[in-house]
């Protein structure tokens, strides 16, 4: 693959979050018929700073990103990048009652196009909440322009 | 960037779990009987009318689209367009029996290159059905020529 080709004009790209990377904690693949596509991916470790990675190519231009992820008492917030582009930041996934299958949309994000390392990283927490848990299942990047 | 934007289509797989509402209430349900573990659904709002778009780029050429779909006895009819020209003509979901992971099939659909807006519409309904409830799951764009 040359340059030109991972930067030509981007299309969508649909990314079930299974099988990353481990950079910080322990990430669990579970089974559970409670989630959209019968799964998610939670820290056991649910420890501040816990990291995962994805190799993802995606083409230059602008997308509307859509993350399904679940909310609890126990939850952290969590960076979205794209290599060093920070593209969803401290998304607080805490709510005092468990919701599942619960869609983040960031839109208007604009990426030059290439091979990244997509992360998703435990950054802080709602005071309100006990622990660092994340729990996510899909990532959508749709693009717009 | 004309070219660039029409590059040789190949397939593409869209899971429907999140869309830009037009008219109603469009939400994830957790069905385990369905192909991904869930359906993307109007049940909320259940009206004629009611839509949600998906951002789609794809590169020209001529696809088989396979649409996998529930029937029930409270179904209403599917428009699917891209931009403003109409793929699949009011498709009923009707069945006197919940039907699951149904699969439609619409041959030979030409696309232009570039950025499309891809609307997903309940546009009537059988006469035999008591409402305009829709479930979705995913469509697939295979390209054929």
């Amino acid at each position: 693959m040359t340059l030109h080709d991972v930067q030509k004009d981007g299309t969508n790209v649909d990314l079930i979050l299974t099988d990353g990377d481990v950079v910080a904690g322990t990430w669990v693949d579970n089974i559970d018929n409670a989630h959209i596509t019968n799964r998610h991916l939670f820290n056991t470790s649910q420890a501040n700073n816990d990291e995962i990675t994805f190799d993802i190519s995606l083409g230059r231009g602008t997308y509307d990103v859509h993350l399904a992820y679940k909310t609890n008492s126990s939850h952290g917030k969590v960076d979205v990048s794209l290599d060093s582009q920070v593209i969803i930041n401290q998304l607080d996934t805490y709510s005092a009652a468990q919701a599942l299958n619960v869609t983040h949309e960031e839109s208007n994000v604009v990426l030059k196009g290439g091979d990244y390392k997509l992360s998703l990283k435990l950054n802080g927490k709602n005071a309100a909440s006990s622990s660092y848990f994340l729990s996510v299942n899909y990532i959508s990047f749709r693009r717009v322009a | 960037m004309t070219y660039e934007l029409q590059p040789v289509g190949k397939n593409y797989d869209m899971v429907i779990f999140d869309g830009d509402v037009v008219q109603g209430t469009w939400a994830i349900v957790i069905a385990n009987t369905k192909v991904l573990n869930f359906v993307y659904s109007n049940i909320a709002s259940h009206a004629d009318g009611d839509e949600f778009t998906i951002p789609l780029v794809i590169g020209k050429g001529t696809y088989d689209l396979h649409l996998v779909y529930t029937k029930d006895d409270n179904q209403g009819k599917l428009d699917v367009l891209i931009d403003s020209t109409v793929v699949i003509n009011q498709l009923d979901t009707y069945d006197a029996a919940t039907q699951s992971n149904q699969i439609h099939e619409e041959t030979n659909v030409a696309i232009g290159g570039g950025l499309h807006t891809l609307h997903f519409r309940v546009n009537g309904k059988n006469a035999a059905s008591s409402n305009h409830v829709m479930r979705l799951q995913m469509i697939s764009f295979r390209k054929v020529a």
